[in-house]
């Protein structure tokens, strides 16, 4: 066997990491970035922020990084995050959020978010571009020997995504990994898999004694800015334990940076009934104070509370400085009550996820508890498996009353995200689950690595899939997907009729799996283009190709529209109508294909999601 | 301010060598702190990080030292022997690439710790709370820039104020001596402070010799538009 060369992206919504699996190991790879002007230096995360300079900010040589010869306009990475920290209308955030807001097209250049000032903006495709060019840079930078002639053909590169994303976002993602030259092959795994890969590699042999078939495993994953939820059924085939993920959440944008913004308002809401005030730019210092302070607390339990200082917007250090003592008790009150309270199972978040753009232009959730979003993905998630019957089956072996009740309760969790370094905040889950199920109280499932799981399992899965040996979590696709059709009905003033959608994909397709659209033959005009609505659900796995839902709108998400285009044929005339059927199919890469095809000639013509192709600048 | 380079560098060499013990001092500050989290340990946290600045004079005299031996050999010597005595005109500081991470270093210190703003502030007319409240800044800030660069860890694991033998191998430089010492080792003492030793020195690197380099700017000064 030739030597194995697996690399693992982690493209966080705050941080992106990065790793390498050269052989039977796993490391991380370091990322010299800049950190000031005219300053590289390493560090083992990136932060997933762009910053453009203003004019005069840079002297000539201050913005080169160690692989161009030129300085760059904008830069991403932790001294962009810093530098930008002052100046929001100059720097991008999150822009990896961007990517699944159903009505927002990806390649459309809107950022930063309307900042009037950036002349020259970026699309959220763009900068998930360059970040993923300048993580490409750093590893033929440190890794010359294995680049000589670029990454070579045969390495498996693999970026993680939330499991919520749907097949817009991951393809938007697919593509902008090829584009920034990782590679046609680049593959995608959802970040809780990747979790759950890197425990299963440190638990070793010994994962096998820690779940049993039949076991339900919850994971837990509270990022820097999203809480991602997944669940997997562990299963037994000829003596075997086999792994399927069974259930995805939804996109929940909160997470470690909300709580060090709570805490950090509490902090000066402190300072001022003390008799304090703080600038402006001092409230900024005091968010990183917060989050020191809180990780200080968590990690030193015995210790009941803790001074802290936050220093002065000037020179006079002495006299500006401002202190205040963070009591556990405040802590506790703020992130754990305040994220993490023991809600009651059926106590679902405030307010649908509204689609209308809120003060930050992305959807952030209006309802911070944590608590109310896990049980409404435990709720979710036992309609879903419900629906299918095969899922069902994975689930009620061992517990055959599992899905009797509303919710899915699970085994045992894997945490991850460096929020649950908190050992105080994982007891939180955990008792949380058994205020719910007091005869079922889940366990956790120890050795995880909070910060750096999902970057170690990216790369472990590369390996595992290149050398087909290890565990594979047998995923599929994660949701169904839905084509809308406009209703037939006569039109009734004043009357909207409910959009009906066909199902055209299943949720747990296999690689490899193709189904065909039989109950509709679409009759598709030759040089013009046909657009459909187009819908997806995670919680419908009963649902088969051919499966009318009568009002798409309220049963179903909607998705980035659909298009099918059928070139003009020369020699026929334009307008000509082909009859074709709709096909699916999870490819080798793991990203859905749809197609058309005309039945009699097998001529094929794909589909594509209706965001426009990138116009090179 | 007439003072010839090479006299600068000679005091700042003494200097260092005055602040071994400070150095020491700065470095226990920033390194241990886990006993030091209640007020109480705030009078040894004052004067210890006052005495920060023995960490900085220190290294600063290394690097100058180390720039001004390997980069501009003799200047010095030649000016003297030609000139005798050397005008305040040419005193203009000439720094040599060896000597930018002194400044880089400073710079960290600042952007992290303040520790500019901390050891510039005239510290006789504030009490020791305000002072307090400012070291828990500079310990913060300048313990994470000292812990990346440097990752200092003790010399000798023994225990303070214990009991402890050198033998014929044991190495120089890592252990001074005091008391009545004799010719040859074994040495048989109680261990008065532990030591530190830097494990890494890992400054960021400096993307252009042009750029900034005539820069002697530690931190700008900050403007709101």
């Amino acid at each position: 066997m030739g030597s194995v060369l697996s690399i693992g992206i982690d493209l966080g919504t705050s941080n992106c990491a990065l790793s390498v699996s050269t052989g039977d190991s796993v490391e991380m790879v370091t990322i010299p970035q800049m950190t000031g002007p005219g300053r590289i230096d390493e560090a083992t995360t990136f932060a997933s922020a762009v910053y453009f300079p203003y004019e005069n900010q840079f002297r000539a040589g201050d913005l080169k990084l160690p692989w161009k010869s030129e300085d760059v306009s904008y830069f991403a990475g932790n001294y962009a995050r810093e530098a930008g920290a002052g100046i929001p209308d100059r720097l991008i955030t999150s822009a990896k959020s961007w990517l699944c807001q159903g009505a927002i097209d990806p390649a459309d250049r809107f950022l930063p978010w309307e900042s009037p000032l950036v002349s020259a903006k970026l699309s959220p495709r763009e900068v998930t571009r360059h970040l993923l060019s300048h993580l490409l840079h750093v590893f033929r930078y440190r890794y010359p020997d294995l680049c000589e002639n670029g990454i070579p053909d045969d390495t498996q590169v693999v970026v993680t995504v939330p499991a919520s994303f749907d097949e817009a976002a991951r393809t938007v993602t697919a593509q902008a990994a090829i584009d920034a030259g990782w590679g046609p092959a680049t593959i995608l795994l959802e970040e809780p898999q990747a979790a759950f890969y890197s425990w299963l590699d440190r638990a070793d042999t010994r994962w096998r004694s820690m779940v049993a078939p039949g076991e339900v495993v919850l994971i837990c994953d509270v990022g820097g800015g999203t809480t991602d939820f997944s669940l997997i059924a562990v299963g037994e085939n000829d003596g075997n334990l086999e792994l399927d993920r069974i259930s995805v959440g939804r996109h929940v944008l909160l997470g470690g940076d909300n709580m060090d913004l709570a805490l950090a308002y509490a902090l000066r809401a402190k300072l001022e009934s003390e008799g304090e005030t703080l600038e402006e730019s001092q409230f900024r210092t005091l968010i990183h104070t917060a989050r020191n302070a809180k990780e200080t607390l968590f990690g030193k339990e015995n210790l009941q509370k803790l001074t802290l200082s936050v220093a002065s917007s000037g020179s006079d250090l002495f006299a500006g400085t401002v202190s205040t003592v963070l009591e556990r008790d405040l802590l506790d009150t703020i992130i754990g009550d305040g994220f993490f309270p023991l809600t009651a199972i059926d106590d679902l978040p405030a307010g649908k996820k509204s689609t209308g753009l809120q003060e930050f232009g992305l959807s952030y959730e209006s309802d911070p508890v944590i608590s109310k979003h896990l049980a409404q993905f435990l709720t979710s998630s036992c309609s879903n498996v419900r629906s299918s019957r095969i899922l069902s089956s994975l689930v009620t072996k061992t517990s055959p009353l599992r899905l009797d009740g509303s919710w899915i309760c699970p085994d045992a969790i894997v945490f991850n995200g460096g929020v649950f370094k908190a050992a105080s905040l994982r007891r939180r889950v955990l008792d949380l689950l058994a205020s719910w199920a007091p005869d079922h109280a889940p366990r956790e499932l120890p050795g995880a690595d909070f910060d750096l799981a999902v970057a170690r399992g990216a790369a472990l899965y590369g390996r595992i899939k290149q050398t087909r040996q290890g565990i594979r979590i047998r995923a599929g696709v994660s949701r169904s997907y839905y084509i809308g059709l406009e209703a037939s009905a006569p039109a009734i003033p004043g009357y909207k009729p409910p959009v009906k959608a066909l199902c055209v994909a299943e949720q747990g397709m296999e690689e490899g799996e193709e189904r065909v659209l039989e109950q509709k033959t679409f009759g598709l005009a030759t040089g013009a283009k046909a657009t459909f609505r187009f819908f997806s659900s995670a919680t419908r796995a009963g649902d088969t190709v051919g499966t009318i839902i009568q009002n798409a709108e309220r049963e179903l998400e909607e998705s980035t529209a659909i298009e099918m285009h059928i070139p003009a044929e020369s020699g026929k005339e334009p307008g000509y109508l082909i009859p074709v059927q709709l096909h699916s199919m999870l490819t080798e890469l793991g990203m859905l294909r749809l197609w058309v095809q005309h039945t009699a000639s097998g001529k094929q013509w794909e589909v594509t999601f209706n965001v426009r192709s990138e116009q090179e600048s | 301010m007439n003072t010839a380079k090479k006299d600068t560098n000679k005091g700042l060499v003494t200097i260092s060598f005055c602040m071994a013990l400070p150095l020491t001092a700065i470095l226990a500050f920033l390194v241990v702190t886990e006993k030091n989290c209640s007020s109480q340990g705030s009078g040894l946290a004052i004067g210890a990080t006052v005495l920060a600045g023995g960490l900085l004079l220190v290294l600063l005299a290394a690097i100058m030292k180390k720039g001004n031996s390997s980069d501009e050999p003799g200047i010095d010597d030649e000016r003297q022997q030609t000139n005798g005595t050397i005008s305040s005109q040419t005193a203009i500081p000439q720094r040599s690439s060896e000597q930018k991470p002194a400044l880089m270093l400073l710079t960290l210190l600042q952007e992290k710790g303040r520790f500019i703003d901390f050891l510039m502030e005239d510290i006789d007319q504030y009490p020791n709370e305000r002072v307090g409240a400012a070291a828990r800044v500079v310990h913060q800030g300048c313990r994470e820039v000292v812990r990346t660069v440097f990752d200092p860890v003790p010399v000798s694991d023994t225990k303070e104020k214990s009991a402890i033998t050198l033998d014929e191998n044991y190495a120089s430089e890592e252990y001074a001596l005091s008391g009545s010492v004799g010719q040859k080792p074994p040495f048989s003492g109680k261990l008065l402070h532990r030591g530190w030793r830097a494990q890494s020195m890992k400054l960021p690197s400096h993307t252009s010799e042009s750029g900034r380099s005539d820069s002697m700017v530690i931190v700008p000064a900050k403007v709101e538009v």
